[in-house]
């Protein structure tokens, strides 16, 4: 998942941080309070059994306008391209897919459910086969029905050049060659592993096992679009709506307005609501005015919503107002930063385990903005990541965060470690967090070179496994709630290539490839997600790869009129699935 | 003059045909990979990136795609190929690499922005600044000339992120005296355009009049002292009519000429004053556009930015005629 390029462009604090697993839900404990509960389950609805309509949420009453405030038009609305944060959130408005995800903001188990189909996914072959079957009563917004031929369509739009900028783990999946080119270039062709046996089932056939299809068909690449609807780039301002929103007018990079669609039935679905009689997007804001906005909560800001985090220089102004506060809701995100130890490089394990020992968190998370937006990190799976243990193997002395450089240089006894070689891209928090590492670093005895590197080329530059960099500085966030989406990314050894790696400290333990190995392939993911934990204290443990450096924060406001909404353990952004209007 | 303008029509397209060849070539000769950057994975794998690269057309000779580019401009052209191929008619400046849309649509909605922000400001910056510089040479070394010295020293001193927040904080979120800036098209309402502009209009306007006021008053006392002043005073014309008709008219020549190269380079885009109102004009769009290597859009931006200042030197250099009947175009 993508940050929006316009928040990455004004700073690394206050881009899109936000999902959360631990956050308040409004609409039922008032304003104000922090339910500081890490997401760390998720069950996945195999059978089917999740009940339609979904619940009311509790205060809910239907009307009313929500104005939703974000820095700059979407890149993308056109479903096989969505891959930003803020537009897999709120396209959930008008656009459904296979699967989908219930969130309820108590910290409760995440749940993978059927959305447009009626489970998640019903699993054959060991896993190299799926098949779904659409709920009866769903439809585009012109009445016509939708059928698993629209699924299919949709997807083979994901092949082309109007889903290029999309996730493309199906696709892959589907086609390792990459032959098939989508329904014009390829035209005539059957995309790959995909069909459609009658108008209500789609069957996915794999080459290989893959057991995380049912979080790859929640992503809009599975979203059905009719083919005689489909106005290729124009879609992206003119879509077909399948879910409980309609486009009423849509101007770029200015405003667009969503109205309640008629064809939408709440009985075809367990995850939505459309409380609000109509949304209205603002696209004219920054960081700063749609602060200002919320805060304000005057006229129709009263029920709105921001998409950003509290810009830094607010964040005092909202702590001492106790109006404001009671409208904020802080929560942990996917999103971790890490330093990896190149571990071909730095191949002494207790010289890993003292640069971990050395690291002072305290001085570092106050260079990057405060414990506001950002939480001193001990793992390298995130809080909200289903299966996450929170455990720290190297903690400071006497408990606090500032390290234990007495134990990191009873580690380097006897050791010459030679000067190592920082690397990092080249922006201005990145510089400060360069000097305060190197800072705390060097209470060890540690010495540095600093190598700062284009931002544009600095996950390529790092990524190419001959690097000689010795600390490569990184964040992720998972890109669907699974541990394979984060330990199976950054710490799988058998994925390492000359070039393009993600593993950036280079880390090839035959043990640990085999546990993310086994554990990739468990069709349950439930039962998968409970080791994930186990393994992430056991890398850190005995392998000391990375230095986890913060947990990012989110940091919201909303306006006095808005219930029901939490922040999302997914795409760091506000849960509008049952927003509400208070009268 | 008609040769006067046949040579700056020449020398214009010259300098667009530069302008726009080294466009192209910095983008290519630098680290531009803005396949990667639309990648959905922060490190793209080849086969996508491949797809990427095909997909914007760039995987033709530099000098191949320069060529179309400019081709398109004047007979339009064909984006792509086959089913996904867009129809992009004259002029076709491109289609953005991230959206697919044609790049005249997206001037055509920055641009009433930009020409919004930059005409309604040039009305206060030339009002106030004019004004204040003329009666400050004409009083000159009263408490009048140094209330305009003061003035123009405070606010050619402010920057506009500076001035910009300080007036949107104050005027708008503390006192709620003016309405939030925004963009409202005139032909929806002409009472929303005017109010949603008020506040750039209002720190553009002093920021530029403090710069006018200095000039018009360095401008006027140097014509009060010409030989030809003093003599229009001594045959006894009016004292008004010496100052309007012939000090002024001698003063304000220099002042079109810089007042025509500001419109120039701020019809260009007012980055700084569209980025301090987050209103979405054309230099906003353009910055955004070098962060995301959107080349087509960098190209409409800079080549439109060239040729309205080309257009207001023409321009200028014409009004001088018009303005000073000692100047002679040949």
């Amino acid at each position: 998942m993508r940050h929006p390029v316009r928040a990455q462009v004004i700073s690394a604090l206050v881009v899109g941080l936000a999902a959360t697993g631990c956050s308040k839900n409004t609409g039922d404990t008032g304003a104000g309070k922090e339910a500081e509960k890490a997401q760390s389950a998720i069950d996945v609805d195999y059978k089917g059994t999740t009940p339609t309509p979904a619940p009311e949420v509790e205060g809910a009453a239907p009307g009313g306008k929500l104005t939703i405030l974000q820095e700059g038009d979407f890149e993308h609305l056109s479903p096989q391209h969505i891959y930003v944060s803020n537009a897999l959130s709120y396209s959930q408005l008008f656009h459904r897919q296979l699967t989908g995800y219930i969130e309820n903001g108590k910290g409760e188990a995440l749940k993978l459910v059927g959305d447009l189909a009626t489970n998640a996914g019903t699993v054959s072959e060991g896993g190299k086969v799926w098949t779904y079957k659409l709920r009866d009563g769903i439809s585009f917004e012109d009445g016509t029905p939708i059928t698993s031929k629209d699924v299919a369509y949709g997807i083979a739009i994901s092949f082309s050049a109007f889903g290029v900028q999309g996730p493309q783990y199906l696709q892959t999946a589907l086609d390792p060659q990459h032959t098939y080119k989508g329904p014009f270039d390829s035209k005539g062709a059957a995309v790959p592993g995909v069909t459609t046996p009658d108008d209500k089932t789609i069957v996915f056939t794999f080459p290989e096992v893959h057991a995380e299809l049912p979080y790859l068909v929640s992503y809009p690449t599975a979203t059905p679009i009719q083919e005689s609807k489909f106005t290729k780039e124009k879609y992206e301002t003119a879509f077909q709506s399948t879910g409980p929103y309609k486009l009423a007018s849509y101007k770029r990079d200015a405003s667009m307005d969503l109205v309640r669609n008629d064809k939408w039935d709440p009985k075809t679905d367990p995850i939505r609501h459309a409380y609000p009689e109509t949304i209205h997007f603002d696209f004219t804001v920054d960081g700063e005015s749609e602060t200002n906005r919320v805060i304000a909560g005057s006229g129709d800001d009263a029920a709105s919503i921001m998409t950003g985090n509290v810009v830094p220089t607010k964040i005092a102004e909202v702590k001492a107002n106790s109006d404001v506060l009671g409208r904020t809701i802080r929560a942990a995100t996917p999103f971790v930063r890490y330093l990896n130890m190149n571990t071909q490089r730095v191949t002494d394990l207790q010289i890993r385990q003292a640069l971990q020992y050395a690291f002072d968190r305290d001085a570092y998370i106050k260079a990057v903005g405060g414990y506001d937006v950002a939480e001193p990190a001990s793992t390298i799976l995130a809080p909200v990541v289903p299966g996450y243990k929170k455990f720290d193997e190297y903690p400071g002395a006497n408990g606090g965060a500032n390290g234990d450089v007495e134990k990191a240089k009873s580690l380097l006894q006897g050791k010459t470690v030679p000067k190592l070689k920082f690397c990092f891209a080249n922006t201005p928090t990145n510089q400060t967090v360069f000097s305060v590492v190197q800072t705390s670093l060097a209470r060890a005895g540690f010495t540095f070179s600093s190598f700062p590197i284009d931002p544009a080329a600095y996950y390529t530059t790092v990524g190419d496994k001959t690097t000689d960099c010795d600390l490569i500085a990184s964040g992720w966030g998972q890109d669907f709630p699974d541990g394979d989406s984060t330990l199976g990314v950054l710490d799988d050894g058998t994925k390492i290539v000359p070039k393009g790696n993600n593993n950036f400290a280079y880390l090839n333990d035959p043990a640990v490839n085999q546990k993310i190995g086994e554990l990739r392939v468990m069709t349950d993911r439930p039962a998968a997600a409970s080791q994930y934990g186990d393994l992430d204290q056991q890398i850190m443990k005995t392998l000391a790869p990375s230095i986890p450096l913060r947990y990012d924060r989110f940091f919201s406001i909303y306006g006095p009129k808005v219930g029901g909404t939490f922040a999302s353990p997914l795409w760091a952004q506000f849960n509008v699935n049952g927003i509400f209007v208070k009268s | 003059m008609f040769r006067f303008a046949v040579r700056r029509v020449l020398l214009a397209v010259l300098t667009l045909f530069a302008v726009s060849v080294a466009t192209f070539s910095l983008f290519y000769l630098g680290p531009a990979d803005p396949a990667s950057t639309m990648c959905g994975q922060r490190v793209c794998d080849p086969a996508t990136h491949e797809r990427i690269v095909e997909a914007l057309g760039m995987n033709q000779p530099v000098v191949g795609q320069y060529a179309d580019y400019v081709r398109g401009v004047f007979v339009g052209r064909q984006i792509g190929s086959g089913d996904t191929a867009i129809d992009c008619p004259a002029p076709c400046l491109g289609v953005s690499f991230r959206t697919r849309e044609p790049v005249t649509d997206i001037l055509k909605r920055t641009y009433p922005v930009t020409l919004s922000i930059v005409s309604g400001a040039l009305v206060v910056y030339l009002l106030i600044g004019v004004s204040l510089g003329m009666l400050s040479a004409i009083k000159r070394g009263s408490f009048l000339d140094r209330i305009s010295v003061g003035f123009s020293l405070t606010f050619a001193s402010m920057q506009i992120y500076f001035l910009g927040l300080l007036l949107t904080f104050f005027l708008v979120w503390q006192t709620g005296l003016l309405p939030r800036p925004q963009y409202i098209s005139p032909l929806e309402s002409v009472g929303g355009w005017i109010s949603g502009m008020l506040l750039p209009w209002i720190t553009l306007g002093l920021i530029n009049s403090a710069v006018y006021a200095r000039l018009s008053r360095a401008q006027m006392l140097e014509t009060l002292s010409e030989d030809y002043i003093r003599t229009a005073r001594a045959k006894g014309l009016p004292i008004r009519r010496v100052y309007m008709r012939h000090a002024f008219r001698a003063a304000v020549t220099p002042l079109v000429t810089i007042a025509g190269l500001d419109l120039g380079t701020q019809l260009g885009g007012v980055v700084i004053t569209e980025s301090t109102f987050t209103l979405q004009g054309t230099g906003r769009a353009a910055v955004q556009a070098i962060f995301q290597q959107n080349l087509p859009i960098i190209m409409a931006t800079v080549l439109v930015a060239a040729v309205l200042i080309i257009a207001m030197n023409v321009i200028v250099d014409m009004l001088y005629a018009v303005i000073d009947p000692r100047v002679r175009l040949g």
